[in-house]
């Protein structure tokens, strides 16, 4: 271990700076899939999988399905987008490994997502935490919780708080499993929470974690809170030495009460770089964005804007009124305003004032809009 | 008679309607009633135009969220009674 703190880290910088195949360690006839992160602008990280690196993915999957106590007889609905995402063939692979029924629905279409969940009796759900929210409120305004077989819930993709977690235990009455991973590491199944659900096990037969301090990039003790970086040991097609995640987590060396030994990290509770802390609570703008998605916007534009007034934090999200959105009813618009706020507060635990504004009235720089603008004097 | 009512979303910022009333004016688009419906932040501007998919279609492209709806019109002259 200390050899290996002596080598570099990798950074999300040296992974667009070799676009698009400049990191494949093997030749690119070996690489049987590539996946690529939806990214912020510009080129795309693209990651490449070699047959090996496929069955390891799938049985790192398998594995976590078997830590919500999933087996063959269950019925999996994979609401993860399928396509560049890892999120969809990572889970759909996994679940096939493990000889589960696996319905590949994607992710939408909350109608046909509920009617098969009855009819098929769906017993696990893979999904973005948000969306799972979304869903749980549908089935709950619908009067069809009692027809739902859900019995555990597979969750990641997003920052989540353990409020979100309880809701959503509640509301589908399952247990909700908090999976982590990324492509540049591997995808969905780096890591994953055990019913016990005292963080999350990292697969270290596979994966060695390290927690440094982001800003003095020195190694961290067990214990203390810092950036997660990850060296893979198996993969062949897109191996990385000490990558740097941006992901804010703790690790932990006990065993955990469920038997397993694998060292556990903390569930993320922020981001190096764009996270924002309102009223000490943590907010990322992927959040927001995801609850806009919710509304029906398929590129929400929206601009946080946080300010301190007599020693409280206040948050105005404005929002781009879409066609989609829009109804030419006063009470209509006051109704989205209303059914948005409630939607933040459920999904950030805080509250927050929304302002509807005209389209393309949000500035925009290199055709990404601005996202967050801070006028705390910190 | 049974016409088009364009409704269009405006923040209540200045010279917004102005924005609107140009649109219409380059694209020759009479208004033949408005009413504006609005809230401290935001407002619905609903108008009766001559060319009412002309005018949907324009204030689009000039980047507003425009909707239509049909409604009922009475033309009533336009004389004092009694
Ligand atoms: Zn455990």
């Amino acid at each position: 271990m200390d050899d290996l703190r002596k080598l570099p880290f990798t950074t999300k910088k040296d992974l667009r700076d070799t676009y698009p195949f400049g990191l494949f360690a093997v030749p690119r006839s070996e690489i049987v899939r590539m996946h690529a992160s939806s990214g912020t602008t510009g080129k795309p990280i693209v990651v490449g999988y070699t047959k090996k690196d496929l069955d390891t993915w799938a049985d790192l999957v398998a594995r976590c399905m078997a830590m919500t106590g999933g087996t063959k007889e269950d019925v999996v609905q994979n609401a993860y987008g399928y396509g560049l995402f890892t999120g969809g063939l990572g889970i759909h692979y996994g679940a096939e490994r493990l000889g589960a029924t696996i319905v590949p629905i994607s992710g939408g279409n909350t109608a046909r997502q509920l009617m098969l969940m009855q009819d098929f009796g769906t017993t696990i759900l893979t999904c973005t935490p948000s969306y799972a929210m979304f869903m749980a409120d549908e089935i709950i305004a619908a009067g069809i919780k009692e027809n739902i077989k859900l019995k555990a819930g597979i969750f990641g993709a997003e920052p989540w708080s353990n409020n979100m977690r309880l809701q959503l235990e509640e509301k589908l009455g399952i247990k909700a499993h908090d999976i982590y991973g990324l492509s540049e590491v591997l995808g969905p199944g780096v890591a994953m929470e055990c019913e016990h659900q005292k963080g999350l096990h990292i697969f270290d037969d596979h994966f060695i974690p390290e927690i440094i301090d982001p800003e003095t990039e020195q190694p961290l003790p067990y214990g203390q809170k810092g950036e997660l970086v990850f060296t893979t040991l198996t993969k062949e097609g897109f191996p990385v030495i000490r990558y740097r995640t941006k992901d804010i987590s703790v690790l932990y060396e006990e065993k955990c009460d469920c038997g397993r030994t694998h060292v556990r990290m903390e569930r993320i509770t922020g981001r190096t770089d764009d996270m924002l802390i309102i009223r000490g609570v943590n907010v990322f703008p992927s959040q927001i964005e995801s609850v806009l998605l919710e509304f029906g916007e398929t590129e929400p534009h929206y601009l946080l804007v946080v300010d301190r007034k007599a020693a409280m934090d206040d948050l105005e999200i404005q929002v781009e009124l879409s066609s989609k959105m829009f109804s030419d009813k006063i009470a209509g618009l006051e109704v989205l305003e209303r059914r948005l706020k409630e939607r933040i507060l459920s999904v950030l635990g805080i509250s927050a004032k929304i302002k509807l504004v005209e389209p393309k009235s949000i500035p925009r720089s290199e055709g990404k809009a601005k996202r967050v603008i801070d006028k705390r004097e910190l | 008679m049974r016409v088009q009512q364009i409704s269009i979303f405006l923040e209540n910022k200045k010279g917004r309607l102005a924005k609107v009333t140009e649109v219409l004016g380059e694209n020759d688009i009479n208004i033949r009633a408005l009413s504006i419906a609005d809230t401290t932040d935001f407002g619905i501007l609903r108008l009766i135009v001559n060319k009412p998919q002309l005018a949907y279609q324009v204030l689009k492209e000039a980047g507003f969220t425009v909707s239509t709806t049909d409604v009922i019109a009475v033309e009533v002259s336009d004389q004092q009674v009694g």
